[in-house]
């Protein structure tokens, strides 16, 4: 073999080497894919080139990230800030369903970011080339760490402001737990007797619970039940004939109340307070003869004593007799 | 003829090997120290005498003598540079120099550079697991990492050294020794000038082989990477083989790289060689300045490029 070839193999096995380089970092697929379109807020660290995992499978790769700032998609209503454009194995494409979830993970701790898929419920229909759906955003460390540092920031100011109260305050609670201990160790026996009685009280309320178990579900209380459900079921038969029949004298009652016109309504209104009026002077009457009736009972008065002086019951009585027998002293005086 | 004249005219000023020896004889003479035909006792008393003046004068005018030496030895670098390029688009070469250049650089360099690779792979490969599994248990973007690592700088950097080594030595002695012989003012007498005729040939195939060389000894590191992590480390090779960090950025600067090393290894190899003088002792001496500063100028080109590629490319 002569120089040159010898040197142009080895430039060649070099071009092989850098082609099948370049070829396999341009990510080329061979097979047939389609597009899917993921709307994002924020879509982490997914960059172009990044895989498309289902089940932890690559599946495709993600194909570019478009950045779409929030503005109206009419196609789909939202308000996307990143559409990441996905290219994903044809073959798969029965399996991606219109309900699949779509997230940014990563393939480790410190791994790469990537794209998963949960195809979603089998049933449903899939996903169409070009279809565009909503993603899962990641979640979003650094606010929380940003979150976190305030909230630990605060923490150490308000330590830091209130340095002489927290340790009053831990003093105190110290104290107050020493004091506790301390009542605890010289109650020991009588607590150990509150507790004892504790149980038994237990125990009791658990015999009186059971014996009202026995109650609520005794014959006696099944009965009760059966009588309340009969007759709760007839009064529910009854009601229905009784509603209608209060309905149609509410109606009729609306009705002759539609037929009273204005002035026969003011002529009520007269009549209403004349017998008013009438009562009133019944009232007053009622309570003169009220007046004159407690005077009779008092015996006071012609009447009352008339009525109610014995005495003169009898003188009248006395006087009946003796006119009875001695007529003639009507006209003639001894 | 002024020298700045004869360069922009792009036809170079042939200098004799006898012209640069007494260049040479001159500045060091104007070091203070002592003339090369002078050197022995008398040098040696010539440096007491200047310590017993001032303790600090001999240093720092070695200091600036050696950087002023620096320098020339820079501009002769960068005119050499300027004349290859002049005979790269005008000259004559005889048909497969460049060939026969390409197979001693290259294809002569390959075991040797398989061989180094390899073992500079395992041990990056190697050292990289056992300090990142101290910090994080998680291999698992080790070879992303690794891949980065090796395109982006250790690949063309790390092998341009054991080439430098190679190819440097071999190009600075092959020129030294025809300079010391005199074949080199044969050549000139022949009307043929020896940058044309020596320089223009090697540094073509060393462009071309280095990055050839190079690119191989990239993919050789990162098997033998992949190896040690498996075996030492149980990293799967498919997560090994992991590409995902690499952007065409990387691809472009490595590529540079190698190409910009094997130019300069030709370069500071052959203006060693054709500023060789003092007989075989001499070719020595140059055979060692030529390694030295090949790797000092990969060095230097390495620190230049990467920070273009810093701004231009930035690692993310």
């Amino acid at each position: 073999m002569s120089v040159e070839a010898k040197v142009g193999l080895l430039v060649l096995v070099a071009l092989l080497l850098l082609g099948g380089f370049v070829f396999v970092l341009g990510g080329v697929e061979l097979g047939d894919q389609y597009d899917l379109f993921v709307d994002f807020d924020n879509p982490g660290n997914v960059q172009p080139g990044a895989p498309v995992n289902v089940g932890s499978i690559r599946v495709g790769r993600v194909d570019s990230l478009e950045y779409r700032g929030g503005r109206l998609d009419p196609q789909t209503g939202r308000r996307p800030l990143v559409r990441v454009k996905l290219r994903i194995d044809r073959e798969i494409q029965d399996t991606i369903h219109e309900d699949a979830l779509f997230y940014v993970t990563s393939q480790s701790v410190l791994g790469e970011s990537v794209i998963a898929i949960d195809p979603g419920n089998p049933e449903g229909p899939a996903l169409e080339d070009g279809a565009v759906v909503e993603g899962v955003d990641p979640p979003r460390l650094d606010l929380a760490l940003s979150m976190a540092y305030e909230l630990l920031e605060s923490l150490t100011s308000l330590f830091r402001e209130n340095r002489e109260e927290l340790q009053s305050l831990l003093a105190s609670a110290a104290n107050l737990i020493r004091q506790a201990d301390e009542l605890l160790a010289e109650n020991d026996g009588r607590l150990d007797n509150i507790l004892a009685n504790i149980e038994r009280a237990t125990e009791q309320t658990n015999t009186v619970l059971e014996g009202a178990d026995g109650i609520v579900n005794g014959q006696q209380l099944r009965r009760t039940l059966r009588n309340v459900d009969r007759t709760l079921a007839s009064v529910s038969s009854e009601i229905d004939p009784l509603l209608s029949g209060a309905r149609e004298a509410l109606s009729g009652a609306n009705e002759a109340l539609g037929t009273i016109g204005p002035e026969q309504r003011e002529e009520i209104q007269s009549a209403i307070s004349q017998a008013a009026d009438l009562a009133e002077e019944a009232n007053g009457a009622i309570a003169d003869a009220r007046a004159i009736v407690t005077h009779i009972r008092e015996g006071r008065g012609t009447v009352g004593g008339f009525v109610m002086d014995e005495e003169i019951y009898d003188d009248v009585q006395e006087l009946l007799r003796d006119l009875k027998h001695n007529p003639w002293k009507l006209f003639w005086r001894e | 003829m002024d020298r700045r004249d004869d360069l922009s005219s792009g036809a170079p000023r042939r200098v004799s090997v006898n012209e640069r020896h007494a260049e040479y004889i001159e500045g060091r003479a104007r070091l203070g120290s002592a003339s090369l035909a002078e050197e022995g006792p008398s040098s040696d008393l010539n440096h007491a005498r200047m310590s017993e003046t001032s303790p600090f004068a001999s240093d720092e005018a070695g200091f600036l003598a050696e950087f002023r030496q620096a320098l020339k030895e820079l501009v002769g670098v960068l005119r050499l540079g300027r004349q290859t390029l002049y005979y790269i688009m005008n000259g004559t070469r005889e048909p497969g120099d460049i060939a026969e250049q390409m197979f001693a650089i290259g294809n002569r360099s390959m075991p040797f550079m398989v061989v180094t690779m390899a073992f500079i792979g395992a041990i990056i490969a190697y050292q990289t697991a056992l300090q990142s599994s101290r910090l994080v248990p998680d291999l698992s973007m080790m070879g992303a990492t690794f891949i980065k690592l090796l395109i982006r700088d250790l690949a063309a950097s790390v092998g341009a050294l054991p080439l430098a080594t190679r190819v440097g030595a071999g190009i600075a002695a092959e020129i030294g020794s025809m300079v010391v012989t005199e074949q080199v003012d044969a050549l000139r007498m022949s009307n043929a000038d020896p940058v044309d005729y020596l320089v223009v040939p090697r540094f073509v195939a060393s462009i071309i082989m280095g990055t050839v060389v190079l690119l191989i000894g990239g993919f050789v590191a990162f098997a033998s990477g992949m190896f040690v992590a498996n075996v030492a480390f149980d990293v799967n090779p498919h997560t090994f083989m992991n590409l995902s960090l690499i952007t065409s950025g990387d691809l472009i600067l490595g590529f540079l790289k190698c190409l910009t090393y094997g130019g300069a290894i030709a370069l500071v190899s052959a203006q060693r060689g054709l500023s060789t003088f003092g007989g075989s002792e001499g070719v020595g001496r140059s055979t060692t300045e030529a390694v030295v500063g090949s790797c000092f100028s990969i060095i230097v080109l390495n620190l230049v490029i990467s920070s273009i590629g810093y701004v231009v490319f930035p690692a993310l």
